[in-house]
């Protein structure tokens, strides 16, 4: 009954997309968000009442086929994660554009993950590219190329006998693809997915990401069962390593907020790659506890990147709206105008940054335990990727730090670079509302994160292939059943109390006088009166604060290079220092992506001789 | 009675730490004084200087934010959390199975964080370029930091800290890939600490941003938690890779003067070494940083292939 009525749903959203030209906004707003609510209520039911998921057909599709959808526990936690992050940003939207488009995807996150088997599935996805992306040349085509390529992984993947348009993924299951069949599959889904992630979007866009990495899961985990050879992590792990630095360091880099949140994105995704590599290697050789381990991580993951990129990505939208630019050079001093918006930015900077006790934490703890159990597998060259993709993951965190902090300071700190900034004006109260309700569900499952796991602690067991079933709710994420784990609750107990007694100590013996003066700059005078924020251009800005970054990689990957710039930075006039800079950055962004690739692919190459 | 006599040595340590930190600064600058030849200040001066920024007046930017004050808590906390969570003479504290040493990274990362937000509070030039610096070293720390502490619990099994240091004190044989890490860890401390002189002005880019942004009691505050930190390194390292004489988890409160009178000597060879490198390494600029951080990534998967080649020969 569920799937039903989540079908005519569906259908009734479509019709809403195909019309919402010649709808009032008003009313296409209130028909999105009351068919979005009334599908978090469905999910929710079905949550609640399923055991081992349940699937429906409908006389729907190509020819008099059937449309078959399925919902399981990991998919519907999925859908209500997801739908419980677009209902703000329908709530939010306030161009035409995104508000038409709002109800398409809607439909088109729940058919693809409702759908159970290849044309269903496909149809999502389509609508999803048409909906989630804004309308240009490369976004339909990349979209489009995705599509053909999880087409030919599914025509691959069903088994012969039947047409594969029309094959259910339940006798995909039953007989899953092998050997070279299987080996197609899997490079034609990484294919697909690949070409899907990082490109720029709206708040929307977590929502789009994640059902690609669902896909990735549900067609190489569950569809291709657990009977794969080992190396079919190895790709995964290296474009996930690959993703995860590449997403963080071009984050450190990005000029305008929504540049530096949506590219950042790719870091997230890029190790929940590798949790899914790592899950994929210890099923091969049969280590279920190790596979639980792997999956939880993914899952954590990707609820902190559906969470704290959905937040993050509203704050930036408030903050755009407040203060008219979205552009970090524009921005600054943002915490005194918009107290809130700025409380609610850390929250979810704290996630995606990895810094304890936010989630985003926990899904990385849960990934390196992981790595550390599935290096015991055995053989050198596997164990030298795995050392490798450790690095890179350690590499791609502090990055991602970085950029955080340069988010948060430049944009909220300091004083304002310009005079509208100044005038900035907190998120009108709706928003805030969201916001601060966002902000604390992140906050909450940063501090319990078996909280989020326990709805698809039973599915993903069966994933794993018989990890184990008795997951009870713990204060503390373990890595094994006897093994101290970490405990973000009891962290903050003890930064709290360690904080107030440090607080209460300074209050007691300290003196309590406290001047306030004109900024001090290295001795500058008090600012005219032309300039009441004082000379703006003395601050370090979004550029400046990335010059060192950018010069240690420069030292790293070009020390020529890095001698040549610093002799240029002596003696050449400021416009012509920006240009050689430029071109610099250029040169050595890709030296070292082409290095990095080819580093890479050799390692890929020597595990996977030396597994088969 | 195990359970009391580890929570009696977590509050025994916490304490000590906290009192002996300043005082570490003392030693380390009477040292120092004493190479170049001066007559060198008494011990306590340090704890003096910190009790009068105590008395002083507080000056806050007019552009500095809530940011301002509670950073510096923020830090200290994180700071003191992680010190009593790392053992000094005793193994099977209270807080042990908290005593991750993934969050003990994390919580160094999170102090330097809060405090680089703090430096770009005000809008001033050196404090973000403080701020910028301190962030990017920090960024490509991270590898070396994080693959010693992946050949660690490789090694161990696990990655509480606790039970590395029980692990190390059991093992007769000095594994090469440990070597290699103890190396890389070592750069890596010498990155956060600052190689510095302790006595120069504005020694490390950290304690820049406190003597540019801060005054009176935020300004004692993040200096204390400077001396936390660097004593908070010592014992890392020592439990880590020199765990000798630490009371074992749930032995009697009489192996604790033996595990007391090691961690003393530990910690005051560290200052002596710490005291001594200045004169010879001179002044740590970023290029030079940058390379040492790049050396010690190299050392940790140094280490970390090595303890493959050692499995795999086992």
């Amino acid at each position: 009954v569920v799937l039903t009525l989540l079908a005519i749903l569906v259908a009734a959203l479509v019709a809403l997309a195909a019309v919402s030209a010649f709808v009032p906004r008003s009313m296409l707003r209130f028909a999105t968000a009351g068919s979005g609510g009334v599908a978090i209520l469905l999910v929710l039911a079905a949550l609640v009442g399923i055991d081992n998921g349940f699937a429906t057909e409908l006389p729907l599709g190509p020819a008099g086929v059937a449309m078959r959808l399925a919902l399981d526990p990991l998919g519907a936690s999925l859908l209500l994660l997801l739908l419980l992050t677009l209902a703000p940003c329908i709530a939010v939207a306030d161009s035409a554009v995104a508000a038409a488009r709002l109800p398409g995807l809607l439909a088109a996150v729940v058919l693809s993950v409702l759908a159970a088997d290849p044309f269903t599935l496909l149809l999502g996805l389509l609508l999803l590219g048409l909906a989630g992306w804004a309308p240009t040349r490369y976004a339909i085509g990349l979209t489009i190329f995705g599509v053909v390529c999880v087409m030919a992984a599914l025509a691959l993947a069903a088994p012969r006998s039947v047409v594969w348009l029309d094959c259910d993924f339940v006798a995909i299951r039953a007989a899953p693809p092998e050997g070279a069949r299987a080996a197609g599959v899997l490079f034609l889904i990484l294919l697909g997915t690949a070409s899907q992630l990082g490109l720029p979007g709206s708040a929307t866009m977590p929502a789009t990401t994640t059902i690609w990495i669902y896909v990735l899961i549900r067609v190489l985990l569950d569809l291709c069962g657990p009977a794969q050879p080992l190396w079919w992590g190895v790709p995964l792990l290296t474009i996930g390593m690959v993703a995860a630095v590449l997403g963080a360091s071009r984050a450190t880099l990005g000029t305008s907020l929504h540049a530096v949140l949506s590219i950042g994105s790719l870091h997230q995704l890029g190790l929940s790659m590798i949790g899914i590599g790592i899950s994929l290697m210890a099923r091969a050789v049969d280590l279920p506890a190790v596979t639980l381990i792997a999956l939880q991580a993914v899952w954590l993951l990707l609820a902190s990147h559906i969470l704290c990129r959905t937040l993050l990505l509203l704050c930036a939208a408030a903050v755009e709206a407040g203060s008219g630019t979205r552009q970090l050079d524009r921005l600054g001093g943002l915490i005194h105008r918009m107290p809130i918006t700025a409380t609610c930015m850390v929250v979810g900077l704290l996630g995606i940054a990895m810094l304890p006790p936010g989630v985003g934490f926990a899904g990385f703890w849960l990934l390196f335990q992981s790595l550390l159990a599935v290096a015991r597998i055995g053989g050198f060259a596997l164990q030298v990727l795995i050392a490798v993709v450790a690095t890179l993951t350690a590499l791609s965190i502090g990055l991602s730090a970085f950029a955080a902090v340069r988010l948060f300071g430049v944009a909220f700190l300091g004083r304002p670079r310009t005079p509208r900034t100044a005038v900035a004006e907190e998120a009108p109260k709706p928003l805030r509302m969201v916001l601060l309700g966002a902000a604390a569900i992140t906050a909450l499952l940063g501090l319990l994160p078996t909280l989020a796991l326990l709805p698809v602690a039973q599915a993903l067991g069966r994933l794993a292939n018989g990890g184990s079933d008795a997951f009870g709710f713990d204060l503390s994420l373990r890595s094994g059943a006897d093994a101290s784990g970490y405990s973000p609750l009891a962290l903050v107990v003890l930064l709290v109390i360690a904080g107030c007694a440090v607080f209460w100590l300074l209050r007691r013996s300290g003196s309590q006088a406290l001047r306030r003066e004109t900024t001090w700059s290295g001795g500058f005078a008090p600012p005219p009166a032309w300039l009441p924020f004082g000379d703006p251009a003395t601050q370090f800005g979004p550029a400046s604060f990335a010059e060192p970054l950018r010069q240690v990689m420069l030292a790293w990957f070009a020390p020529r290079e890095f001698d040549a710039a610093a002799l240029r930075l002596r003696c050449t006039h400021a416009r012509d220092r920006l240009l050689h800079a430029a071109v610099s950055a250029g040169h050595a962004d890709a030296a070292c992506l082409i290095g990095a690739m080819l580093l890479v692919l050799a390692l890929a190459l020597a595990s996977w001789l030396a597994l088969s | 009675m195990n359970l009391l006599t580890g929570f009696i040595a977590q509050i025994l340590h916490t304490v000590l730490m906290i009192a002996a930190a300043p005082l570490l600064v003392g030693i380390r600058r009477w040292l120092e004084a004493r190479l170049a030849g001066h007559a060198g200040p008494p011990l306590l001066q340090y704890w003096r200087d910190l009790l009068r920024l105590l008395r002083k007046e507080a000056v806050l930017a007019e552009s500095a934010s809530v940011v301002s004050a509670a950073t510096p808590l923020i830090s200290a906390a994180s700071i003191v959390v992680a010190i009593s969570l790392v053992p000094s003479f005793a193994l099977g504290m209270t807080f042990a199975p908290l005593a991750d040493l993934l969050v003990i990274a994390g919580l160094f990362a999170l102090a330097r964080g809060s405090l680089a937000l703090a430096g770009m509070d005000a809008g001033t030039a050196s404090g973000g370029m403080s701020a910028s610096r301190s962030m990017a070293l920090a960024g490509i720390a991270e590898p070396a930091l994080l693959l010693v502490i992946f050949v660690l619990g490789l090694l161990a099994g696990s990655s509480n800290l606790d039970l590395v240091a029980a692990m190390q004190q059991e093992s007769t044989v000095w594994r090469a890939g440990i070597s290699f890490a103890f190396a890389a860890l070592l750069l890596i401390a010498l990155l956060d600490i600052g190689i510095a002189p302790a006595s120069q002005a504005h020694p490390t880019m950290r304690q820049r941003v406190a003597a540019a942004e801060f005054s009176a009691g935020d300004l004692a505050l993040i200096e204390t938690t400077d001396s936390l930190r660097l004593l908070l390194w010592f014992n890392l390292i020592g439990a880590i890779f020199l765990p000798l004489g630490m009371a074992p988890a749930g032995a009697s409160p009489l192996a604790w003067p033996l595990g007391l009178l090691c961690w003393v000597g530990r910690t005051l060879l560290f200052t002596l070494l710490l005291a001594v490198l200045p004169r010879v390494l001179g002044r740590l600029r970023l290029a030079r940083a940058s390379r040492m951080a790049g050396m010690a990534i190299v050392l940790g998967l140094l280490a970390a292939l090595l303890l493959f080649a050692d499995m795999g020969a086992a």
